[in-house]
């Protein structure tokens, strides 16, 4: 056996050659990465947020995206050698912006690569730029010591609490793309200004239809969407109400949201039910007082977060029914599940049934809640 | 020599082992989309009476491996050839599993490293392990296998929270004919490659144990087979179960919690490396006992270092590339590896049935 | 051959031969025979000569080694009846056994002739008497010298559990184990090894627990020992292990009397030589590098942690420098971002590759070790001290080696105490589990735990497997391996070694 073992030792010293070995200093750890189309041509452009932490014990990270040019993802993901002298090292990166250019003529082009290297992980956050390009978000301005993609990291993991857009990870993304009676969206992210400087802000939804980028939904109607989808979306819930000839504004936080899916067959069509229980509390009352002791008056504040909500939620369905014809709720995917011999009529021409799909949304709301107060602060002379 | 005799526990385990090997990483039965988790439930069911038999063959004749068993049933030229053919069967077996651990490991994770270095570090360590005899794998893979479970059960739980039980639905969309066909596919691989057990057995503590070893290893390993197949199904979706070369090591990417346990996909790699060893050997094994035995020398232990370097070289021939291999495992292998896991067995244990009962041999 | 080199080495030896010749009948002549032949040149040798009373004064002679005997019983019980008594002519003549019968008191006499026993038992403290006019000799047990007391052995001090150790000598070292079994059945077979040392080996064991093919392959290898001198059961040890050229140890060594008493009760044998207060066990398994005496004398449920723990600090004291090595060379996508972040950050400046760093700083650590181990207490103290401000603090504020490098390093230093039985061994492990990680990464990490299990379950001890019940997921064998069951669910011994007597208690007994 110590013969063999020798061989070993043998066989590794003479084809020496550390193949993979790399020290983790010389990577140049990618964080994000803003992919463009170059002007005027068909290249890629990318601008490559790479930490570069310098200083050794207490370092300060380096805030500066690198652009890169190529003929392809790949290409372009290379020449970054060219310009830093780093390998880019893309394991680490949370997040992928991609310009509503590049979105509009198809993000396959863009994701084939992403998801066939073994070194970016599947689960990279991606979005896309509503501004000119998706360069410019890399170079609004984070905090000292932080950079925009982990910013927009730590947004994503709060999203929770703001439902104002969806986000959507790499799996996720291609998982809707490639199933049936799916189609994908991707959250948007705009500049604003805070305090003089510019901040990227996760708001709104790009809608797709198939890998084609068609539109947008703002962040109130993300909003809805987010409470049309079954999945986990709490946030608040502000109503401008009117109780006793007063009028005020109400703020409920929502602790719990449920939304069912599920077809059914209705004459000779399918017919989508959308069933979403909230569970809110009051969260801030301005300008009234209502004694939600009352029964009556409860019922009445559950009602009108009810209809808001439904109302919201079939506004943007019938939004997205007719001016972008793609099923970004996964209704096709309901009936397939659950009425699979119908879809079998319907599946080759989906995007045109959809449009023509009857849903119905139904609200219910319990106000579980009042903070800390078991009334409304009482004024008296 | 010293005939070597295999506990029960040590034979479940390398049963385990063996059927977990390649099985857990590569995807297998990905044309029953959905349907996947019934496809190996049907398979195992497929798979309990084909390793009876095989059970059976030891159990009539008991101390002799598959070679001997043939020399018998079909005397002696006819037995050396189809003895031939299955030291080629499991010479081939050995060389894919070789080159599969090899595209794995390059794939995954050392892309710039010559696959030869990793292949042969593991052929060399498969090489002293056949040297050492069954007796040492078998307390490798007793000690190996509470690992491997519970790492394999382990992310499986982890795995949880990524779970999406839309994945399995509909049931039966594309009716039964691609489950019947997923089923026979996971049935040839890996279940009824436990055939190259019956050409390593060949003592036993008790006359009964050659059932318990198949059953119970093929009955555990499917279960754990089936709990991560489904499972993978229901994390990645059967699209993606079918577009990714290892769909385990996706899943376990996937694995995420509180963004502290997360990026645990070696764990995959642990287990795939442990279990594709043990097949590995035994496949080695199986091909050295084999050429040993139809060429009537007394031990294989001299022949051992030449025929691992053989499989090496074998390894590297014999796909030109990931999707060659591939396609192999997913296409050609059912087709190819019947007759020999499911035809001459068949014919065999007839043949020796007959045969004992004119001799009146029957083992009482 | 052996024999040529031998002559050669020792001419003078050769020539004579002590073992062929026997004593003389003339007082003058032995006496000379020892001055001039056997011991020519060694003033140790005390040569008393004296004349017994009345009625005819006969010449005496006592031959011993200074400081080997017990003066006292030689003076009291020899030299004083001679003298004084008075010996009855008759009864003398012809036979030296009268006075061995009825003169001298001393407990253990016996009469031989044959020079080439008579010396060995000289120089092992026994004292020769000699008489003018016969041709025999009287062996007089007088043997006596300085001993260090029973005091609690270091190397493994207890917190629970008796504090005696064995000491040099070997009957004492017996007799402390008698007191521990005291039973019949406890078997001592006593030989001597070494042609020049003659060191008694003992072998001790528990009739009817100890399994008598073991036994026999014990005396078969400790007959075939030929080695002229046996200073520490280390050198028996090293001619009876199986895989002699594996780090793990197959046969155990304690210095613990109730370790002994508790493995012989297991089935085991013990193996005792002289002049070194450590004794052997065999046959040793893997499991056994994790116990502990104090184990069995706490809580269960502690015990049971304790062991677990010790599995974990042989985990990583084996493996964190190769799994820290690989992830951060070549799985970095492995590392949580923040951490990796701040590793490249600490990396950032040190000169050396991270290999060089691993290797280098492990050797400095087992230089630190090594050197501070024969140090004596208050020098050792400095050492550490600058061990740990040189290296620890200022090698990281220098940027020579990287902060988590360190936390590595002392990591694995501090699981390696947790488990002191494997202290060289964890070296080794360690070494080869970097140089393999260096080159395929955490790939290589397992391939190489790959090669290190299959060396373990290679491995025999006396016909038993190394790795016996590790792997093993029945009840009564995972009692005493990864964890320690209460006593009173141990029924049986371990399987593998007391086949023969299995009960260790009987179940009712204790419900």
């Amino acid at each position: 056996m110590k013969r063999y073992i020798g061989f070993l030792c043998l066989l590794m010293v003479t084809t020496l050659g550390c193949w993979n070995y790399r020290e983790v200093e010389e990577l140049g750890i990618v964080s994000g990465v803003g992919i463009d189309k170059q002007e005027n041509t068909s290249n890629y452009q990318l601008a490559i947020e790479i930490v570069n932490i310098k200083g050794g014990q207490d370092g300060q990270i380096n805030h500066h995206p690198v652009i890169t040019q190529g003929q392809s993802m790949f290409d372009s993901a290379r020449n970054t050698i060219l310009r830093t002298g780093q390998r880019a090292y893309w394991a680490h990166a949370t997040a992928a912006v991609i310009s509503e250019d590049l979105a509009r003529d198809g993000i396959l082009s863009v994701l084939d690569w992403v998801s066939r290297d073994a070194e970016v992980r599947s689960d990279i956050w991606l979005f896309v730029s509503s501004e000119k390009d998706a360069k410019s978000i890399f170079l609004t301005e984070p905090d000292l010591n932080d950079l925009v993609s982990f910013k927009l990291a730590d947004m994503v993991s709060a999203h929770n609490s703001v439902p104002k857009f969806i986000p959507k990870e790499l799996w996720k993304f291609k998982q809707e793309l490639s199933a049936p009676g799916q189609s994908p969206t991707l959250p948007t992210i705009r500049i604003v200004e805070n305090n003089g400087q510019k901040v990227p802000e996760i708001w709104g939804t790009a809608v797709f239809r198939k890998d084609k980028m068609v539109g947008w939904l703002d962040g109130l109607e993300s909003f809805a969407l987010s409470y049309a989808l079954p999945k986990n979306a709490f946030g608040l819930i502000i109503l401008p109400t009117t109780i006793e000839g007063k009028s005020g504004v109400v703020s409920y936080e929502v602790f719990g949201k449920t939304t069912m899916h599920s077809a059914t067959f209705a004459g000779n069509r399918a017919l989508m039910n959308v069933q979403v229980d909230l569970q809110v509390g009051i969260a801030d009352l301005e300008g009234i007082t209502p004694d939600y002791r009352e029964t009556t008056i409860l019922r009445m504040l559950e009602e009108d977060v009810s209809s808001f909500i439904k109302q919201e939620i079939r506004q943007v369905i019938s939004r997205v029914q007719q001016e972008f014809k793609s099923d970004i709720f996964g209704f096709g995917g309901v009936i397939r599940q659950q009425l699979p011999h119908i879809w079998k009529d319907l599946e080759s021409d989906w995007s045109e049934e959809f449009t023509k799909l009857d849903v119905r949304v139904a609200v219910n709301t319990t106000i579980r809640a009042s903070g800390l107060l078991t009334a409304p602060i009482q004024m008296r002379d | 020599m010293k005939a070597e005799v295999i506990s029960e526990q040590q034979g479940i385990s390398i049963v385990l082992l063996f059927i977990l090997g390649n099985a857990l990483i590569i995807s297998i039965g990905a044309q029953a989309k959905s349907d996947i988790w019934l496809a190996v439930l049907i398979a195992i069911g497929m798979a309990i009476p084909v390793l009876t038999l095989y059970a059976r063959l030891h159990y009539l004749l008991p101390g002799m491996d598959l070679f001997d068993i043939l020399q018998y049933g079909f005397g002696s030229v006819i037995g050396r050839i189809t003895g031939l053919i299955y030291v080629w069967f499991a010479f081939h077996l050995g060389s894919r599993v070789l080159r599969n651990f090899g595209e794995f490991i390059i794939t995954v994770g050392l892309e710039e490293t010559p696959q030869l270095l990793p292949i042969s570090i593991l052929a060399i360590l498969c090489l002293w392990c056949v040297k050492e005899g069954l007796e040492v794998l078998g307390r490798f893979s007793n000690f190996f296998t509470r690992f491997v479970v519970i790492m394999v059960l382990g992310t499986s739980l982890l795995l949880l929270t990524e779970v999406d039980f839309s994945n399995l639905s509909p049931f039966l969309y594309h009716g039964m004919a691609p489950v019947t066909t997923a089923a026979f596919k996971i049935l040839t691989f890996p279940f009824t490659e436990t055939v190259i057990f019956t050409m390593v057995f060949s003592n036993f503590q008790k006359k009964s144990s050659p059932y318990k070893i198949y059953l119970i290893g093929l009955i555990l390993g499917g279960l754990i087979l089936f709990i991560t197949i489904t499972n993978e199904v229901l994390v990645l979706g059967s699209e993606l179960y079918e577009t990714s070369y290892f769909p385990g090591y996706r899943a376990v990417q996937r694995i995420n919690i509180r963004n502290f346990i997360q990026r645990l996909e070696i764990l995959a790699g642990v287990t795939f490396l442990i279990s594709g060893f043990v097949q590995l050997s035994i496949c080695l094994l199986a091909t050295c006992k084999g050429l040993a035995k139809v060429l009537n020398f007394d031990d294989y232990r001299f022949i051992v270092t030449p025929t691992t370097f053989l499989m090496v070289t074998m390894s590297i021939l014999i796909y030109n590339s990931i999707i060659e291999m591939n396609r192999w495992a997913v296409e050609i292998w059912p087709v190819y590896a019947a007759p020999f896991q499911l035809g001459i067995p068949v014919v065999l244990w007839l043949a020796c049935e007959l045969k004992m009962k004119l001799k009146g041999e029957y083992p009482a | 051959m052996r024999k040529i080199i031998k002559a050669l080495l020792n001419p003078r030896k050769a020539k004579l031969s002590p073992d062929k010749q026997v004593l003389r009948g003339s007082l003058d002549r032995n006496i000379s025979l020892f001055k001039k032949e056997i011991f020519a040149g060694d003033d140790t040798v005390v040569y008393r000569l004296f004349s017994t009373n009345n009625p005819n004064s006969l010449r005496c002679a006592v031959i011993f080694i200074d400081q080997m005997i017990d003066r006292e019983s030689l003076m009291k019980h020899v030299i004083r009846p001679l003298m004084k008594k008075s010996i009855d002519a008759t009864q003398l003549a012809g036979s030296i056994d009268y006075i061995v019968d009825s003169v001298i008191t001393i407990d253990g006499a016996n009469v031989e002739n044959s020079l080439g026993k008579i010396v060995p038992n000289i120089l092992q403290g026994e004292s020769l008497l000699l008489i003018d006019g016969y041709s025999t000799g009287v062996i007089l047990n007088t043997r006596g010298w300085a001993m260090r007391a029973v005091e609690e052995p270091q190397s493994e001090s207890v917190v629970r559990g008796p504090r005696e150790g064995f000491t040099e000598g070997i009957m004492l070292n017996l007799t402390l184990l008698r007191r521990k079994l005291k039973t019949p059945k406890l078997r001592f077979h006593l030989t001597k090894l070494g042609q020049q040392t003659k060191t008694t080996v003992a072998i001790a064991y528990i009739d009817g627990l100890a399994s008598p093919e073991i036994l026999k392959e014990l005396n078969r290898r400790l007959n075939n020992t030929q080695i002229d001198g046996v200073l520490e059961s280390g050198y028996i040890e090293e001619m009876i292990k199986d895989s002699p050229l594996s780090p793990f140890k197959t046969v155990g060594h304690t210095e613990r009397p109730d370790i002994i008493a508790g493995k012989l009760l297991e089935g085991r044998i013990a193996i005792f030589c002289d002049g070194t207060p450590f004794v052997l066990t065999v046959p040793f398994i893997f499991q056994e590098l994790f116990q502990a005496n104090e184990d069995y004398y706490k809580n269960f449920l502690l015990a049971s942690f304790d062991r677990i723990v010790r599995y974990m600090a042989f985990f990583i004291t084996t493996s964190t420098p190769a799994i820290y090595l690989s992830l951060i060379t070549y799985h970095q996508e492995m590392v949580p971002t923040p951490l990796l972040l701040s590793i490249s950050a600490a990396r950032d400046g040190v000169p050396f590759p991270t290999v060089f760093e691993v290797i280098a700083m492990g050797l400095v650590f087992e230089i630190l070790r090594e050197g501070g181990i024969r140090l004596p207490t208050p020098i050792g103290q400095a050492l550490s001290i600058v061990g740990a401000i040189v290296l620890g603090d200022a090698a990281a504020t220098a940027q020579l080696v990287s902060a988590p490098m360190i936390i590595v390093i002392a990591l694995t230093a501090i699981s390696s105490f947790a488990i002191p039985q494997m202290l060289g061994l964890t070296v080794i492990i360690r070494l080869i589990f970097v140089i393999i990680a260096s080159f395929l990464g955490l790939y290589g990490y397992i391939f190489a735990v790959i090669g290190l299990v299959l060396q373990l379950t290679s491995m025999r001890s006396f016909g038993i497997p190394y790795m016996a019940n590790m792997g093993s997921l029945h009840p009564q064998d995972v009692k005493d391996t990864m964890i320690r069951a209460p006593w009173w669910v141990m029924y049986w011994r371990p399987k593998f070694l007391a086949n023969r007597n299995m009960v260790r208690q009987r179940k009712e007994a204790n419900r």
